[in-house]
């Protein structure tokens, strides 16, 4: 998932300024302000009875730490694991999970590693995984650790033969909707367009302006930079471009797909005055009744329940629409879950311990326990009929565009901060959106060839059928 | 005189072991968190030093070019030098009026100072997010209070041209409670004698501030410019809290929008831990150290000649 929204909703943010000056006050007495875990219990997760009978024999006794960034429903889940099938298989094997806020976890997860510190495994994100490959500090995972033929990644994950990766699960872009702002409008889910411009038109029903022009209420909130990048990058795929050339020394930043598709995001805002950056972030304005749509990605599912548990049942999801109106050739991107990850600079005996958790957590039941937790869709074909994962609302909308979704692979590490300045360019300022593709393009191109790259976009394979 | 040599030498024996007790872990700390560490910094800056590596190629002066051909250092360094333009003669003029104002409260003295103090203790993590939500341009109570009185609206942080007025509008706020108590503290020391002479020879209000309160205070006004412009220079936190993901919600890249907020130590933190380019990160801290320095040093130069009497 991605990191948590900042935004506040009118109601908290009227408690916040209320309590402000107390917090301010109590914060100054020695407190400092972190990330504060949600307090919303996550759905409950069905764990099966423990197997210990079926375990392998592990020779280390002791205690594995485990690192996780902040996702409740994901960290019930491990819990669950550990209390019900790993502490009953191996009583001596304590496993100590540490939820991190996403802010801090990227950074610490990079510095401990580094020094070759840090827990013996870790969830990891994709943005980070290709850091930590580069400098050689991940085991791969072995020929017969799972299925690799029902896995969706192993596309996308394999590099000099080896598999580097287990994703957890997979998000991508959909449209979340209102139940009740539809029902009242006589629209039906079904009725919502899967060709841009129809579904546009639709959402362009539902603004409404004060008498000075301004937008009081939206067609379709997207306000994210995350969404941002993840539509440009849809877009992208849409038209059949690519983000780099094939051997990923150059980005395609500045080619007409890209620069398409930066044009659409700022017209989105400009043009079609389906949002605006004056309401607050993503999830926060849909869940507060502000726009009928959400342009959003899978991971929001979670932080919508958690942060407007009345809203839970009012809303659903449909597929992303497309330029066409047809998947091809693409659905757009698709970004994985990734999954938890052994680093190999610790006794070779923790490292096998280490390893038979992940593969406890990441296969049979358990992987199912984990898809329903993290409202994600399934790494694995087989589970794609599994009534478990298709009954969860949201994911179905997730899984039925799966097969035409695009993977790039690595997300090169510098070019978040060049895409936030070419999006607040198009978007805040109604720059050129030519321009600012250009001038993205150019920096990256400086980068890219410094490293090497693990691009995987042009592994896409359209369904044939 | 043997038994007084003798005596000499035990004391002096005393005296040294004392002073060995004293300062040896002292100067060891000094050297090792804080000798150590700028010496390390300076020998990475010469390297492209990348975190994982062992081995930390020397590559000369080619990251201090580098920094001085990117343009996103080159921004951060201009949005920099503006935020110490505009935060330190303000915080520090606000501070002096402050302090000049609390002076003269008589028993409300205390409470004032207490009430302007209160941000300096006060976590700037908590306050920088309570500003934030204040300069949300929807809900804000910054625009409630301009749509009161019929102004127009403004978009604060996530105007380009705007932004990094609101994190030194919060930076002025912030750190002006500690200036004025440095001032207050200043203007105890200043001798009731020299109001006394000055009125007797007929100085009006105006005349008193600039021809004894201000000259009489200069020792505390050097120490003030000094610690608000090296604040300024090394500013952080707010910008952090204040400008990450401006449009949005995740918690990374700080510095929006369009670099507009982003100032040295910012871009240093994104280069050196984010993008784990150490060496670069070191060479930007040690551009910066140098400014510091130099900084300082002109100041420290221009207040003695100036004031100096």
């Amino acid at each position: 998932m991605k990191p948590r929204q900042r935004s506040l909703n009118r109601r908290e943010f009227l408690k916040a300024m209320g309590l402000g000056g107390a917090a301010a006050v109590l914060a100054s007495c020695g407190g400092t302000a972190t990330t504060q875990a949600p307090t919303q219990p996550p759905p409950p997760i069905a764990v099966p009875p423990t197997a210990a009978q079926s375990a392998k024999t592990l020779t280390y006794k002791g205690t594995l730490d485990l690192w996780d960034w902040e996702f409740p429903v994901r960290q019930k889940v491990y819990q669950d694991f550990i209390d019900n099938k790993w502490t009953p298989a191996y009583p001596d094997i304590k496993v100590n999970m540490q939820a991190l806020p996403w802010g801090d976890m990227e950074t610490k997860i990079l510095t401990v590693a580094s020094a070759k510190n840090g827990p013996p495994m870790s969830n990891v994100f994709f943005f980070w995984r290709y850091e930590l490959e580069r400098a050689g500090v991940l085991n791969p995972f072995p020929e017969d650790f799972t299925d690799w033929n029902d896995r969706i990644s192993s596309t996308f994950v394999r590099d000099d033969g080896k598999i580097r990766a287990i994703p957890s699960g997979w998000f991508m872009d959909m449209i979340y909707y209102n139940k009740e702002m539809l029902d009242k409008a006589g629209i039906k889910p079904a009725d919502i367009p899967t060709k841009m411009d129809d579904f546009i038109k639709m959402a362009q029903q539902f603004i409404q302006k004060d008498n000075d022009g301004k937008l009081t209420a939206l067609g379709c909130i997207m306000n994210d930079y995350w969404q941002h990048e993840y539509l440009w990058c849809d877009l992208i795929y849409e038209q059949g471009g690519w983000m780099y050339n094939e051997d990923g020394t150059k980005s395609l930043w500045d080619e007409e797909p890209a620069i398409n598709a930066l044009q659409f995001i700022q017209d989105w805002y400009h043009k079609y005055q389906l949002d605006s950056v004056d309401f607050p972030a993503g999830y926060t304005s849909f869940g507060n009744g502000s726009a009928p749509f959400f342009f959003g990605s899978g991971w929001n599912t979670a932080w919508i329940y958690n942060d407007f548990p009345d809203f839970k049942d009012k809303f659903d999801t449909v597929p992303a629409p497309t330029l066409s109106g047809k998947p091809t050739p693409s659905w757009g991107l698709f970004c994985p879950e990734e999954g938890l990850q052994v680093f190999n600079y610790f006794s070779a005996d923790m490292q096998e311990a280490c390893a038979e958790f992940v593969k406890g957590i990441t296969t049979g039941d358990s992987e199912v326990d984990l898809v329903v937790g993290n409202i994600c869709a399934p790494d694995s074909r087989k589970l794609f009929e599994d009534t478990r994962i298709t009954s969860v609302p949201t994911v179905k909308a997730m899984m039925d565009t799966m097969p035409w979704r695009v993977h790039p692979g690595e997300r090169p590490i510098e070019a978040e901060k060049l895409w936030r300045t070419m999006f607040d360019s198009v978007i805040l300022t109604k720059g050129d959106a030519k321009a600012a593709a250009q001038e993205a393009a150019k920096a990256i191109n400086i980068e890219l060839p410094k490293k090497k790259r693990y691009f995987t976009e042009r592994n896409y394979q359209p369904p044939t059928a | 005189m043997e038994a007084g040599t003798k005596h000499k030498s035990i004391q002096w024996g005393g005296r040294g072991a004392f002073l060995l007790a004293t300062l040896l872990p002292l100067g060891a700390a000094f050297l090792l968190f804080w000798i150590y560490p700028i010496a390390a910094a300076a020998v990475f800056s010469f390297t492209n030093w990348h975190g994982f590596v062992s081995q930390t190629p020397f590559i000369g002066l080619a990251n201090y070019t580098r920094a001085f051909q990117d343009p996103i250092f080159l921004q951060a360094l201009r949005n920099t030098i503006v935020f110490v333009l505009i935060t330190a003669p303000v915080g520090i003029a606000l501070g002096l009026l402050l302090a000049l104002a609390i002076n003269r409260a008589g028993p409300l003295t205390q409470l004032f100072r207490t009430i302007y103090f209160v941000p300096v203790i006060t976590s700037v993590i908590a306050t920088a997010f309570v500003w934030r939500y204040m300069y949300q341009p929807q809900f804000g109570v910054f625009n409630q209070v301009l749509s009161l009185f019929g102004l127009p609206t403004q978009r604060w942080l996530l105007d380009p041209g705007q932004a990094l007025l609101c994190v030194a509008a919060f930076a002025i706020w912030q750190g002006v409670g500690f200036n004025m108590v440095i001032f207050l503290a200043g203007l105890t020391t200043i001798d009731s004698v020299y109001y006394d002479a000055a009125r007797v020879d007929g100085a009006n209000g105006w005349q008193v501030f600039w021809k004894v309160t201000l000259p009489l205070l200069r020792q505390t006004m050097m120490f003030v410019m000094v610690t608000t412009i090296i604040n300024g220079l090394q500013v952080f936190a707010p910008v952090y809290i204040m400008s990450s993901a401006i449009i949005s919600g995740g918690e990374s890249a700080p510095g929006g929008p369009m670099n507009r907020t982003l100032v040295i130590v910012v871009y240093q933190w994104l280069m050196a831990f984010k993008e784990l380019e150490l060496g670069y990160g070191a060479a930007m801290g040690m551009i910066l150290l140098v400014i510091i320095l130099v900084a300082t040093l002109l100041q420290l130069r221009w207040l003695r000649a100036r004031w100096d009497y």
